[in-house]
């Protein structure tokens, strides 16, 4: 009842109105090497539409110590519905511990990104390989 | 017998006195009662009984509208429209009493209840109040002022979170804050109407944000005075 009064009572007059879908991603992370993990979350097209859409955007992310490979992935994202479209998982590995991908005069650190087929969806399943050396998630090699 | 006769003969023929001239009539001089000119009503708050008054205050970037009505002890109802460059608006309606009323200082205080509305790349929306303190040094034609106000909004947002059991709605509050600060000088041209000039500072969303001056000019009138 208090609630239902509430959004009466303020009917009309919401600053911000955010819609979060809830999605479980669950899957592995593959890799040569062990480190930390730096996952990001990306919706797959933000801002604009058809050839004028905007590649990415991210809304989460996470840091995953990344003991053993494959790893188990097991993250629940709220997704924001309004700021895009499709899901993007990438996520490169910290091997050397400077919080940097590829950082000049240091090794070559993986990197991997997967497209989610099936999204939306509460529960997905994804495979991430980091295979692909020094690529930022906008690289068009992906 | 005869002695009466006598006596009202000799009464019968004796001048007869001028007559007293009549008591002067008491003058009274209709003096008119103190009244206080429509620019310092207006602008120092606390109107008379009776008395009423309309402001349009223009200039970079704020505009208003406001009209006071006396009820008497000092007491007047306001409604209050105001805008800031078009985009940001403010309907209020409120209750302005003065404290100190002499021929030369007037303070009065101002609560102010409404609905703030802000269409833009930031739009806003909510109840808003205000609580203001306005005092003037009224001098012949000129009334200096200063206006010193704090500002509040509420701005509710709506989060609803999909998840696979169901829809969850949260809502939440954010608080805007407003100081605001006018330094003026209004000009009696007559009883009924005057011209004020202004400074002003508002500070939307105080702390948070960076406010730039602005100007105004005022015109006022009214009546019931």
């Amino acid at each position: 009842m208090k609630r239902a009064l509430l959004a009466l009572a303020l009917c009309g007059c919401v600053n911000d109105d955010i819609v979060l879908y809830e999605t479980r991603v669950r899957g592995t992370v593959t890799a040569m090497a062990t480190g930390t993990l730096h996952l990001e979350f990306h919706h797959a097209t933000s801002f604009g539409e058809g050839p004028l859409a905007h590649p990415l955007g991210q809304f989460d992310g996470r840091v995953l110590p990344l003991m053993q490979s494959p790893y188990s992935l097991d993250e629940t994202v709220l997704y924001p519905q309004q700021k895009g479209e499709g899901l993007v998982v990438y996520g490169w590995l910290d091997t050397d511990g400077d919080g940097v991908l590829c950082a000049v005069g240091k090794p070559a650190e993986p990197a991997g990104l997967v497209r989610v087929v099936g999204f939306p969806s509460h529960n997905v399943n994804i495979s991430l390989l980091l295979d692909k050396q020094c690529l930022g998630s906008e690289s068009p090699s992906f | 017998m005869m002695t009466a006769a006598v006596f009202a003969l000799q009464a019968a023929l004796e001048p007869v006195p001028p007559p007293e001239p009549p008591a002067p009539t008491p003058q009274v001089e209709i003096l008119p009662l103190r009244t206080d000119p429509v620019v310092l009503d207006q602008l120092a708050g606390g109107p008379a009984k009776g008395a009423w008054g309309v402001s349009v205050q223009a200039g970079y970037p704020w505009f208003s509208l406001r009209a006071l009505l006396g009820v008497g002890h000092r007491l007047a109802p306001l409604l209050e429209v105001e805008s800031a460059l078009g985009r940001r608006f403010a309907f209020s309606a409120g209750l302005s009493l003065a404290w100190v009323d002499r021929p030369h200082v007037r303070l009065s205080g101002e609560v102010l209840l409404g609905w703030m509305l802000q269409e833009s790349e930031l739009s806003r929306r909510g109840p808003s109040g205000e609580l203001r303190l306005r005092l003037a040094f009224p001098v012949r034609w000129a009334v200096p002022y200063l206006v010193l106000g704090t500002r509040h909004a509420l701005l509710p947002s709506r989060t609803q979170i999909i998840r696979e059991a169901g829809t969850e709605t949260q809502w939440s509050v954010r608080h805007e804050w407003t100081p605001w600060g006018s330094v003026g000088l209004g000009i009696r041209i007559s009883q009924r109407i005057g011209l004020d000039v202004a400074a002003d500072y508002g500070w939307v969303d105080a702390p948070a944000s960076v406010a730039i001056p602005g100007v105004h000019l005022g015109f006022h009138f009214g009546g019931g005075r």
